[in-house]
């Protein structure tokens, strides 16, 4: 092997750059070097050294130490990318392709090839600060934790503890998300969430009562295998650009067309073989046009239909109304296209279906979504290699986050609210179901929704009288979650500024620190990033991955779950929270949180991925398969990347994981599946009452492979194996722990030693049962999906047709639909607006604005606005406009004249802040922690409404006026 | 005359102290210009096992 | 052993900067100076394609030609590379590169105020090889390392490739041929009137 000749001064400049902003803060560079010397333990380092890189000369590396190879994984968006950091002496000296990684092949975006500016840290959060007299003061951890602790306590005596709003992030990792979520139950309160509410709240609760899980059912690598793409509202070449890497393989490879359907001609409409253009908002009516060419020339599979899908003529009914003639009238896409776009999934099969926010962030969203799942289940495409609803999720954990439901409705692994619920998660926790029902104001409280993410400014603004919990929302606690990526921003500052506790946890101060004008209360924490911890992340795909940590914390910054442990034990019920977790100093062990959330979520299979295993994932990456995910050989041969869940029984189990999701031409050992048995046996009365069960009995397609019941089934109990004769396959010991539950009533949800779904899979099938996805979902406000227009619609033409809901009290708020789309606003603000994503910027973009590497190729807050339109209204590229909407919030920001956007239709991204109304909010940062980039957030202006079923933000269709500034 | 000689002496053997500073190597940068040469510092070719390694990754980006 | 050589695939350049953003952090780049950029054209239009731009390596570079001091030399390897102790930052070489690739920094990150700085192919420049004064002057040098220009390895889509000549035409040979239409590289329709691209 040669050798390279690198000696760390060469690294000098680099160093010093990085840390020579600080000298003189929190941590002077001396200190900061020593002390993360010290942290260099052996790590993984050299393992991951192949042939074909020249290894660096021992020898020659005298003074400065061994430069280390530390593998993490990219904090930005869910595809998943390893980072491979060079560490010496504790500094992040550079980053490596990570070419092993089956997700990215060691390609990263504009971000993720910038994550190493996170060591330098210039404009983060360096130590603890109070707004006191409307000055920011430094103060040590012990005092903000004391402080924030007594007002919390002070607020849960006099009004209770749903008084106090925990808003949790997607950029937790697993063990913090989970902490989180068992945080606030252990507080007392379900006014809890995090960013998926407002990002894919529908896909989760549209697909999952579709058939089973809410999740993305194949994989990114698994798009190798389609033989078509189509795309609503999803722009990865911005939001997920190293998906495009397997959207174009599949392009090139299989020649599979790929068609894209957005309102904004994207950059990745510009790799599209079709682009279709849709008026915003109408994804469902374009979907059901796609299927009436469909049903009407009998091109469904209909045997697929007949063994695997229920409902359906309830949908035709539906869909028959919508003619090329309607379809055009409501969405504005020609006919001739979309019977082309018809023509070309059915003839290209198996394809995949892809969609982001375009489809997600409407008031009827949860009808889109599952929309989306019939045109899929039509083609016979889900459980499908190369099929499949390929959901291409946001944050890089926020799958995770979702699967921890740090959520208002529900416990994690999606257990629901039920005192049955509760008493599973007493179980696991090792504490009384009575502690935790002590913990709340009510049983009733415990058990009913809280406030969701998008509606906390109503918690706090609302009438008491209107809300359902004793008072209004007096304190909020934003860990990792930037307040400009909700909507009514307006009323937001008003919000902040009405509460008695504000307190930011977060690497970066976020818009939190400075929209408002508050003078006292706010608290602004310094978290770490995922960088200077560690612990596992699931990507898009359901996989897991491990990461390392890369540096220690910077500056005073703590992980964390060390903040949650501080913030337990000031509030009092950390030894109960923490029983089962070994605390080492301050810091929880991150291994014990995974086994904890191991030992519980049975629902999705979180069971079989320990730490262990993940760990001996990321060692062994460069044995998985890129296309299959599944390792040839080695230590793992056949185990699939990541232990996609479900990953089902206990990790001794052994399951390999699931890389599609309800794909019956494998066992279900070996992670085959078939569709979840989640709704009954029967549909009611009402819709039919027919059979929801599997039927057809075919090997590979109506059960799985290796299924000795040979058809549907309901899903697995006690009482069931007993019927079977199966029980007699269990152990003493997971019979003794069956019996302790609940008897035969215990089910494979809530059976502790995993023993019915050993048994059950030993006998090849799934333990969630065998069902047929269901196109109706009788519980929902529109069982079968139909379009609504936006509650700020300009097409007042198609209103008494296509209106939207009445208004209704929801997650113990007032919700208005009727009442505001029953207003006419389309005369002043003539202009439809819609927004997206920038691919340097991601969420509420605090992090990459204070990034120099990427603040510097996004400058400028703007608008999109058609050459027309700007024409019309005098505007010329590159000058400042006022975009307003109705409800009168404004911002400021250039004009962008393109034809990127159609005509009456504007765009603008939302990933900017520190610009209020027109006003600079520059001076209002601590010191040295202000972004580089600032600029108006576009939600500021976006506004009111809520999906009827999650309350997700309606941003992806409203109206606005835009005139010269 | 004699301090006349003794001043030239003196200046000659000064013009050849400061003369022989000139000299590139002192300098630490090239003193003659050749059009069209380049005249800086060499660089240093890459070995066998550099070029190998470099075609190796080169492939990795196959895909 | 061939030249050194980038290309990129229109067909797969989604302008997502990563090979931008990669060069900023291997080099420790400042604000300003951006030896790699993207270019898209017939931006937000049927027609728009992307491409990533940086200093091509040149095997007759214009810039050698005109360099007044004749600072700026061919590597064996076919890389350009130059001399910042020689260069007089005229700009002259800016005048001639078809690339724009010569950046002239405001300030002394790289060598001293306006000397002029470009893409090295991640090769470093004629100080000894993975020094400190090499690191200071141009940045890092993988090609010592046995290692490719970071924007290239990379790159997202692995639209950008860099390497040996014949090893980058390989692969997009493979490439064009399992597409089964047209050429992505840039410049191929011109190269060969008539065919797509």
């Amino acid at each position: 092997m040669l050798r390279k000749k690198v000696n760390g001064v060469a690294k000098g400049p680099r160093l010093s750059s990085a840390l020579s902003e600080f000298t003189g803060g929190a941590v002077d560079r001396r200190a900061f070097l020593r002390n993360s010397g010290l942290a260099i333990g052996g790590l993984t380092a050299a393992a991951t050294m192949r042939s074909g890189m020249v290894r660096k000369a021992e020898a020659a590396v005298p003074a400065m130490g061994k430069i280390e190879i530390r593998k993490s994984v990219c904090t930005h968006c869910s595809v998943g990318c390893t980072v491979l950091a060079e560490v010496q002496n504790g500094v992040w000296i550079g980053q490596e392709p990570g070419f092993d990684s089956p997700f990215n092949l060691g390609a990263h975006c504009a971000k993720g090839a910038a994550v190493r500016e996170h060591a330098h840290g210039e404009r983060r959060l360096k130590y603890p600060t109070k707004l006191e007299g409307g000055k920011w003061k430094k103060i040590s951890w012990g005092q903000a934790i004391d402080e924030i602790g007594d007002k919390m306590l002070q607020i849960r005596e006099t009004s209770g503890p749903d008084s106090v709003y925990w808003l949790g992030s997607a950029k937790h990792s697993n063990e913090q998300a989970y902490l989180f979520r068992k945080f606030y139950a252990f507080w007392g309160s379900n006014n809890g969430d995090h960013q998926a509410r407002i990002c894919h709240s529908t896909t989760v609760a549209g697909v999952a009562n579709t058939w089973g899980y809410g999740a993305m059912t194949n994989s990114y690598n698994d798009i190798h295998n389609s033989k078509s793409m189509i795309l609503f509202g999803s722009n990865p070449c911005e939001a997920h650009p190293v998906a495009l890497q397997h959207i174009l393989k599949a392009k090139e490879v299989n020649n599979a067309p790929l068609i894209v359907c957005d309102p904004r001609f994207t950059r990745t409409a510009a790799h599209a073989t079709e682009y279709v253009r849709l008026r915003p908002g109408t994804d469902n009516a374009l979907t059901w046009g796609i299927l009436w060419h469909i049903f009407e020339n009998g091109w469904e599979d209909k045997e697929y239909i007949r063994q695997r899908v229920w409902g359906l003529d309830h949908i035709r009914e539906e869909v028959r109304k919508w003619t090329p003639e309607e379809t055009e009238l409501v969405t504005g896409v020609p006919g001739s296209q979309v019977r082309r776009v018809a023509r070309t999934l059915v003839n290209n099969r198996p394809g995949t279906l892809i969609w982001c926010m375009g489809g997600t962030q409407h008031h009827h969203a949860n009808n889109q979504t599952r929309a989306y799942c019939i045109l899929q289940l039509a083609l016979g495409n889900i459980g499908r290699s190369g099929g499949g609803a390929n959901i291409f999720r946001g944050h890089d954990n926020v799958q995770g986050a979702t699967d921890m439901c740090v959520l208002s409705h529900s416990l994690p692994g999606y257990y629901g609210l039920k005192t049955g619920s509760w008493k599973h998660w007493a179980r696991v926790w090792d504490v009384d179901y009575d502690y935790i029902l002590g913990r709340f104001a009510s049983k009733k409280l415990m058990e009913s929704k809280g406030i969701p993410v998008s509606r906390w400014i109503d918690g706090v603004l609302e009438d008491k009288g209107n809300i359902d919990q004793p008072d209004n929302l007096r304190a909020m606690v934003f860990m990792g979650h930037a307040p400009n990526s909700q909507t009514r921003g307006v009323e937001m500052k008003k919000a902040m500024e009405k509460l008695d506790l504000l307190v930011v946890i977060d690497p970066y101060p976020t818009a939190t620190a400075v929209m408002h004008d508050r003078t006292d209360g706010v608290y602004l924490l310094p978290a770490t990033t995922q960088f200077e911890t560690y612990g596992s992340v699931t990507a898009s795909n359901r996989s897991l991955q491990w990461r390392d940590k890369v540096i220690e914390p910077l500056f005073e910054c703590k992980p964390d779950q060390t903040i949650m442990y501080l913030l337990a034990k000031k509030l009092g019920f950390a030894d109960e929270m923490f029983k089962n977790i070994k605390v080492n100093g301050d810091e929880p062990l991150v291994e014990d949180i995974t086994l904890e959330f191991n030992k519980g979520m049975w629902t999705i299979g979180y069971t079989g991925q320990s730490p262990d295993r993940l760990k001996m994932h990321m060692k062994y990456q460069h044995t998985f398969d890129k296309t299959t995910l599944q390792a040839k050989g080695g230590p793992l041969d056949g185990e699939t990347y990541g232990l996609p869940w479900p990953c089902w029984g206990t990790a001794d189990m052994k399951h390999p994981g699931t890389h599609v999701l309800y794909d019956p031409t494998k066992p279900v050992a070996e992670g085959g599946l078939n569709f979840r048995a989640r709704f009954g046996v029967k549909a009611p009365d009402k819709w039919g009452g027919e059979n929801l069960l599997a039927e057809g009995g075919v090997e590979g397609s109506s059960y799985p492979v290796g299924n000795e019941l040979k058809d549907g089934h309901p899903e697995f109990t006690m009482a069931m194996l007993k019927k079977l004769g199966w029980d007699s396959d269990l152990t003493a010991e997971e019979t003794a722990a069956i019996e302790k539950v609940a008897g035969d009533k215990t089910n494979w949800k809530t059976d502790l030693s995993g023993g019915i779904q050993r048994v059950a899979i030993k006998h090849g099938c799934a333990p969630f049962g065998n069902a047929k996805a269901r196109t109706v979902v009788w519980t929902f406000p529109d069982p079968v999906p139909i379009h609504r227009e936006p509650l700020y619609t300009n097409r007042r033409d198609l209103l008494p047709k296509y209106k939207t809901y009445s208004d209704r009290q929801m997650y113990r708020l007032p919700t208005r639909y009727a009442s505001i789309q029953e207003q006419d606003f389309s005369k002043e603000y003539n202009l439809v607006l819609t927004s997206g994503r920038l691919v340097e910027y991601e969420g509420g973009g605090e992090e990459q604005r204070s990034n120099p590497w990427l603040a510097e190729l996004q400058q400028d807050m703007f608008v999109e606005i058609n050459i027309s339109d700007a024409n019309n209204r005098d505007i010329r590229d590159g000058s400042m406009v006022w975009v307003e909407g109705p409800e009168k919030g404004k911002v400021k920001v250039m004009a962008m004249v393109t034809e990127r956007v159609g005509k009456g239709v504007a765009w603008m991204p939302f990933h900017f802040a520190g610009r209020f109304q027109g006003k600079d909010l520059r001076s209002k940062y601590p010191e040295g922690a202000d972004p580089i980039v600032l600029g108006e957030a576009s939600n500021t202006m976006m506004t009111y409404g809520y999906d009827s079923v999650t309350n997700m933000q309606e941003t992806k269709a409203t109206l606005c006026k835009i005139s010269k500034a | 005359m004699r301090s006349k000689s003794a001043i030239l002496v003196i200046l000659l053997s000064a013009a050849v102290a400061v003369l022989s500073g000139c000299k590139a190597e002192e300098q630490g940068r090239p003193t003659t210009y050749e059009k069209g040469v380049y005249g800086g510092k060499a660089d240093k070719k890459l070995t066998g096992e550099q070029v190998r390694s470099l075609r190796h990754r080169g492939g990795l980006q196959r895909q | 052993m061939a030249r050194m050589k980038f290309l990129c695939d229109a067909e797969r350049c989604i302008e997502c900067n990563a090979c931008v953003t990669a060069c900023k952090n291997e080099h420790e780049v400042p604000w300003g100076i951006n030896r790699r950029r993207v270019v898209t054209i017939n931006d937000g239009k049927p027609g728009e394609r992307s491409i990533s731009v940086a200093c091509m390596h040149c095997s007759d570079a214009p810039c050698i030609a005109v360099c007044p001091v004749d600072c700026i030399y061919n590597t064996e390897e076919g890389v350009v590379l130059h001399s910042k102790d020689l260069c007089i930052g005229c700009g002259y070489c800016f005048y001639a590169c078809p690339f724009g690739a010569p950046q002239f920094p405001a300030v002394g990150n790289f060598g001293s105020r306006g000397k002029m700085d470009k893409c090295t192919f991640c090769a470093g420049g004629p100080d000894v090889d993975n020094s400190a004064e090499e690191y200071r002057k141009y940045g890092r040098n993988r090609l010592a390392e046995g290692k490719l220009p970071l924007c290239a390895e990379m790159c997202a889509t692995k639209a950008l490739l860099a390497g040996d000549g014949d090893v980058v035409s390989d692969i997009y040979r493979e490439r064009v041929v399992s597409r089964g239409f047209g050429s992505g590289a840039w410049g191929w329709g011109r190269a060969y009137p008539g065919a797509p691209s």
